[in-house]
C-alpha cells in the first residue's frame, strides 16, 4: 500500500528524519511512536507531500508522492497536528470546500459531507464557526476532513492531543472503527495509545526507526528482568543490611510517609526467582513483608529504552549505587525507582522545553 | 480550482476586509472624481482614474494581498490545500482570482461614471473605458505582486509591509528616473550596485558561494566591457530600464491614447511573472 524507501530530511546539518523505511500493508493500523522532535510529524508530512524529502522515495499504491502528486495524494486522507481549519468558515461550509478540493463529485458532496459528520458526530455542530469550536471538536472536524472521499490510507498525526478522556476513549474507538476498511498510520508518544490501537508498532527516536514489530513481540523483547516491589516494616538500614549479601539483586529502597514502613524495588534477571529468595531472607531477618507485587516489564520500558531515555537501566546497574540513593536522600530513591510512567512525564516535560 | 476561488472570495465578506477594501476604492475613485471632473468639468473620466492611481493602489493592494498566503501558512490550512490532490499552479491561480474578483466589483460599480458625465456634456466613452479596462489589468499586475509578497512570510503586516513598500517605490520611479544623470559613469555604478544586491539576495536564497560568485564575475565582466568599449549603451539605462517597470505611467499611456493592446499584454506579462514567482516560492518552501 505505502512503501518509504531511505527518507531523509535534513534541515540545515539536522536531520529531522534519517533514513527511514518501511512498508504498510493494507488493512492495519500503524502506529509512529516517538518522543517529541523525533521526527514523527515530519516524516508524516513527507508521506503526504506536504513537504518534500531532501532524498529517498514514497510510494503510494505505486505512485510517487512527488512524480504523481494528483494520484497519490487522492488515495490519501490527512490530519496534521493542528487541524488545518478554515477558522471563519462553519464546519458545513469547511468541509464541502474540503469535498471540492479532493475531487468529491458535485452531486455527491452533501451526502459524503454528512456521512463524515455523522462518523466523527459533528453533525449537531454543522453551523458553528470553526473559530468557536473546542479543541476537541476542532481535531473531529480535522478528522472528518481527513475521511472525506473514503480515501484507502488515513494518516493521523496525534489524533488525541488536547482531547479529554472521554474523548480518547471515542477517538480510539473511531480509529479502530476506520481500520475495517482503510489502511490508518497514525502518531502518538503516549504508548498506551498506541499499543491499544495498533496492529503494528514503529518506534521513532532521533529520526531514526529504532525497532518495529507488533505490540504482542515488542514486550517480548523486554522482558529480561523480573522487578518485585515491596512494602515492609523495618527501617531503610536494616534492610539494607539484608540485601547486601544477596548476589545478581540490584535494588532501592524508599522509606515510605508511614513511619516504620519501607518501600524496597528489587530487580533480578528472569531466570532467577526473585519473589522466594528475598522472601527467605527477609523472613530470616524477621522483617515483615506486608506487600509484595511483580511488575511486568511494558511496552512503556522497551519505548523508554530504545528512545534513549533509560531509567530502566539505572537501577539495574550497581547495587552500590542503588545503596548511596537510598542513604542520600529519599527524593533520590524515589527517582532511581520511579515507576516508568512517572519518568516518561519527567522526559516529556524536557523535551517540551 | 474553482473551489479554491470561491472559498477566497468568500473570505474577504466573512470579515470586513473586502467591503473595507471596496467601499475605500470607491470613497477615492469619488473623491477625485469630484474635484478632476465634476468641480473643474473635465470629461476625461480617465484622469480620475491616473490621478487617484497610485495613492489608491498603495493603500488597496497591500490590504487585499497580505493574507492570501500568509494567513494560511500560520493558521496551517495550508497543509490541507498543499496534501489535497490540488496542483500548486492550481492553488496560486484559484487565490490570486479569488483576490482580483474582489477588485472587480469595485470596478463594476465604477462602469456608470462616464455615463453620468455623458449626461452633462460630450464624453468620449472609448477613451473612459480603456481607462478603466487599463485600471482592473493594472490592479491585476499589482495583485500579482502583492500575493507573491503574501507568499515570502507567514505573518500579515510583514506582508503588507512588504507590498507597501513595493507599491510606492513603483509609484516613484518616474520621478526617481528623471533624476538619474545620464553619463554612462554613474549608469555602470548603479548597475554593479544592483549587481552586488542580486549576488548576496542569491547567496541568501541558495547559500552556494560558486554560483553567486560566478554571477558576480560574470556580471561585473559584461558591465566593465559595456562602459570600455559602447559607453552608448550605458548612457540613460537606467532611466529606461525603470521607464519599463514604471507600471502606474503605462496605464496613463493606455488612457490617454486609443485601446492599447501592448499594455494589457504588459500588466498580464507582469501578473503572470509573479504568479510564477508565487509558485516558485512555495514550492521551494517545501523542499528547504
Amino acid at each position: 500500500m505505502i512503501q518509504v524507501e531511505h527518507l531523509v530530511k535534513k534541515y540545515g546539518e539536522n536531520y529531522a528524519v534519517n533514513d527511514i523505511s518501511f512498508t504498510v500493508e493494507e488493512g492495519k493500523v500503524y502506529g509512529f511512536l516517538g518522543p517529541n522532535g523525533a521526527g514523527k510529524s515530519t516524516a508524516m508530512n513527507i508521506i503526504t507531500g506536504y513537504i518534500a524529502a531532501t532524498s529517498g522515495r514514497v510510494l503510494i499504491n505505486g505512485h510517487d508522492v512527488l512524480e504523481e502528486p494528483q494520484e497519490a495524494k487522492r488515495c490519501i486522507g490527512y490530519l496534521p497536528e493542528l487541524p488545518p481549519l478554515y477558522m471563519e468558515m462553519t464546519v458545513e461550509e469547511y468541509l464541502t470546500f474540503a469535498a471540492a478540493i479532493k475531487n468529491v463529485p458535485k452531486d455527491k458532496r452533501k451526502a459524503e459531507v454528512e456521512r463524515v459528520m455523522q462518523k466523527t458526530s459533528v453533525t449537531h455542530m454543522r453551523k458553528r464557526l470553526c473559530r468557536n469550536l473546542s479543541k476537541g471538536y476542532k481535531q473531529r472536524v480535522g478528522l472528518s476532513q481527513a475521511l472525506l472521499g473514503d480515501p484507502k490510507v488515513i494518516i493521523l498525526d496525534e489524533p488525541s492531543v488536547g482531547l479529554d478522556p472521554m474523548q480518547i476513549i471515542e477517538m480510539r474507538d473511531l480509529i479502530r472503527g476506520l481500520a475495517r476498511d482503510h489502511t490508518v498510520i497514525l502518531s502518538s508518544h503516549i504508548l498506551s495509545q498506541v499499543s491499544e490501537t495498533c496492529d503494528h508498532i514503529l518506534i521513532i527516536s532521533k529520526g531514526k526507526i529504532v525497532a518495529q514489530d507488533t505490540p504482542e513481540n515488542l514486550s517480548r523483547l523486554v522482558a529480561e528482568y523480573e522487578t518485585v516491589e515491596l512494602t515492609v516494616i523495618s527501617d531503610p538500614q536494616t534492610v539494607i543490611d539484608v540485601l547486601k549479601p544477596l548476589e545478581d539483586l540490584s535494588y532501592a529502597v524508599l522509606p515510605l510517609n508511614e513511619p516504620g514502613k519501607v518501600r524496597v524495588t528489587i530487580r533480578g534477571d528472569k531466570d532467577t526467582d526473585v519473589r522466594s529468595i528475598v522472601a527467605t531472607a527477609l523472613a530470616q531477618a524477621r522483617i515483615a513483608i506486608v506487600a509484595m507485587n511483580t511488575i511486568s516489564a511494558s511496552l512503556e520500558d522497551i519505548f523508554l529504552r530504545l528512545t534513549g531515555n533509560t531509567p530502566g537501566k539505572k537501577p539495574v546497574a550497581k547495587a552500590a549505587k542503588a545503596e548511596e540513593a537510598a542513604e542520600d536522600s529519599a527524593e533520590a530513591a524515589a527517582e532511581e525507582t520511579g515507576s516508568p510512567a512517572e519518568t516518561e512525564e519527567t522526559n516529556e516535560g524536557d523535551e517540551d522545553k | 480550482m474553482i473551489a479554491v476561488f470561491k472559498r477566497e472570495f468568500k473570505s474577504y465578506f466573512n470579515n470586513m476586509l473586502g467591503y473595507v477594501v471596496i467601499a475605500g476604492t470607491l470613497l477615492l475613485i469619488a473623491f477625485y472624481f469630484y474635484s478632476t471632473n465634476l468641480v473643474s468639468g473635465q470629461p476625461k473620466f480617465e484622469y480620475t482614474l491616473i490621478d487617484a492611481s497610485g495613492f489608491l493602489f498603495t493603500l488597496v493592494v497591500p490590504l487585499l494581498t497580505m493574507k492570501s498566503f500568509a494567513e494560511d501558512r500560520r493558521q496551517k490550512s495550508d497543509q490541507l490545500l498543499l496534501t489535497s490532490p490540488l496542483s500548486v499552479p492550481q492553488i496560486v491561480l484559484g487565490k490570486y482570482f479569488g483576490t482580483l474578483a474582489v477588485f472587480g466589483i469595485a470596478i463594476l460599480v465604477l462602469i456608470p461614471y462616464p455615463l453620468i458625465l455623458g449626461i452633462m456634456g460630450k464624453v468620449n466613452y472609448m477613451t473612459a473605458y480603456s481607462g478603466l479596462i487599463g485600471y482592473f489589468f493594472l490592479c491585476a499586475a499589482l495583485s500579482a505582486i502583492g500575493i507573491f509578497m503574501s507568499s515570502l512570510t507567514e505573518s500579515q503586516i510583514i506582508s503588507a509591509l512588504l507590498s507597501l513598500c513595493t507599491m510606492l517605490f513603483l509609484t516613484m520611479v518616474p520621478m526617481i528616473a528623471s533624476k538619474i544623470p545620464s553619463s554612462a559613469l554613474v549608469n555602470y555604478i548603479i548597475f554593479t550596485v544592483i549587481a552586488i544586491a542580486i549576488v548576496i539576495a542569491i547567496y541568501a536564497l541558495t547559500r552556494n558561494f560558486t554560483v553567486a560568485a560566478i554571477f558576480a564575475v560574470a556580471a561585473e565582466a559584461i558591465l566593465i566591457v559595456l562602459f570600455r568599449k559602447f559607453p552608448a549603451v550605458l548612457e540613460n539605462s537606467v532611466a529606461n530600464l525603470l521607464g519599463h517597470i514604471a507600471v502606474f505611467d503605462q496605464m496613463a499611456s493606455l488612457a490617454y491614447g486609443l485601446f492599447d493592446i501592448t499594455t494589457l499584454v504588459y500588466y498580464i506579462s507582469v501578473a503572470a511573472l509573479f504568479i510564477f514567482f508565487t509558485i516558485q516560492s512555495i514550492e521551494k518552501r517545501r523542499w528547504s
